[in-house]
């Protein structure tokens, strides 16, 4: 698989696992919720900087 | 330095936020199941589960079972994790971590991701029914992934994703019956060495940039193809692996250039043995054992590749390799240790 179909299937399964959590937030109970953020923010992040080395290609 | 006891009931993120742990401590988890994604935000924190029954489960709500964002020298032993939406295992912007004799199966992710991050130790896990068992990725370098067990996963079983994600080691793992690559292996100076790579999707991929090396790897029962060389992957070394009864070629080196490809035995491949594409070029094929690929051991169609003392064979007489491989078996892997997911 060449890079840049690798780096866009990614970008796929991120976008799915981060909309994925944002819609089941209302089922985290509340004193979790901080967790599931960081690790939210830490998907997004990810999903910028395949959109940036993307872009670069 | 204190020894810190802790029960499911507890909120672990919470409570390594507190004064009550500091760097160095341990954390001493209570076997039971424990409903958590714990977010380690303090440097050298050992996680260590009590005895074997110590289980995190997400219950297919929460994202991650441990996350280590921008943190240092953490520990995460013994623990069995189960049922996360997202990885098992994720750290990003950190090093030095140790991963542990974990077993984590039925992740919607990954079993470990491990992000813009290095120095990190990934020893003795289990990883199955997760998208890739492995994955470095965002600029991870120097990383140690060492006697891994990952099997039916549904992507990858080990994977260096960009060329960024280099100088990385994959040593002794087992890759079994994972969906797509049993490694993945792109970037400059990787090493992988003594893995067993078994009925794979795909075995090995190789690609971006230069320099990685791949030694005494057993490479077995692959369906889509073996061991694929491209993007002018430059001064790739492979020596001394075993690649047999694959269904395509054992070893296929598209667009390499200057790669050595030496002391390997490759038999029984139900496509050519080693094949050397058109543009490869200046690569070393020597001293190699081939035996009964068909059509034929080794096909150069490639420009400046120089082929040196090899040992070819032809099938015997009524020999193909699928009769061969079908009642091939030996030892080593009859005896692979698959995980049992869903046993805790």
């Amino acid at each position: 698989m060449d890079a840049k179909m690798k780096i866009e299937n990614e970008i796929t399964r991120k976008k799915k696992v981060i909309e994925d959590c944002e819609n089941m937030m209302d089922r985290v109970p509340k004193h979790l919720r901080t967790s599931q953020e960081t690790a939210l923010e830490i998907y997004r992040r990810e999903l910028e900087s395949l959109e940036q080395e993307l872009a670069k290609l | 330095m204190s020894v810190i006891n802790v029960t499911p009931l507890m909120d672990i993120t919470e409570l390594i936020l507190s004064d009550n742990v500091n760097e160095g401590d341990v954390l001493l988890l209570e076997e039971g199941i424990y409903f958590q994604s714990v977010a380690v935000l303090k440097n050298y924190i050992r996680i260590v589960a009590k005895g074997p029954g110590v289980i995190f489960d997400g219950r297919s709500i929460l994202l991650d079972a441990f996350i280590l964002p921008d943190v240092v020298g953490v520990g995460i032993e013994g623990i069995n994790i189960r049922h996360y939406r997202a990885s098992g295992i994720l750290v990003e912007f950190g090093f030095g971590h140790r991963i542990i004799n974990n077993r984590i199966h039925n992740m919607l992710e990954h079993g470990v991701e491990i992000v813009s991050s290095r120095d990190n130790l990934i020893w003795r896990n289990e990883i199955s029914y997760c998208y890739d068992g492995i994955l470095l990725i965002g600029g991870s370098t120097n990383n140690r992934v060492v006697e891994n067990v990952v099997s039916r996963c549904y992507g990858d079983g080990f994977e260096s994703f960009l060329s960024q994600d280099s100088n990385n080691g994959f040593i002794s793992n087992k890759s079994i019956r994972n969906r797509n690559n049993g490694l993945e292996m792109y970037g400059s100076n990787n090493l992988a060495f003594n893995n067993l790579l078994i009925d794979n999707g795909l075995g090995v991929i190789v690609s971006q940039e230069r320099d990685s090396v791949f030694i005494g790897n057993k490479v077995k029962g692959t369906i889509f193809g073996t061991h694929i060389i491209f993007e002018e992957y430059t001064n790739y070394f492979a020596g001394g692996n075993n690649v047999v009864c694959n269904r395509e070629e054992g070893i296929e080196n598209n667009n390499g250039q200057f790669g050595v490809f030496i002391d390997n035995e490759i038999s029984y491949n139900g496509d050519s043995g080693i094949l050397l594409g058109e543009e490869s070029t200046g690569n070393l094929v020597m001293n190699n054992k081939l035996v009964c690929n068909v059509p034929e051991n080794i096909i150069d169609i490639g420009s400046n590749n120089n082929i040196i003392n090899n040992i070819e064979k032809t099938c015997e007489l009524c020999e193909s390799p699928s009769a061969v491989c079908e009642g091939y078996s030996d030892e080593e892997d009859n005896n692979i240790h698959e995980s049992k997911a869903g046993v805790n």
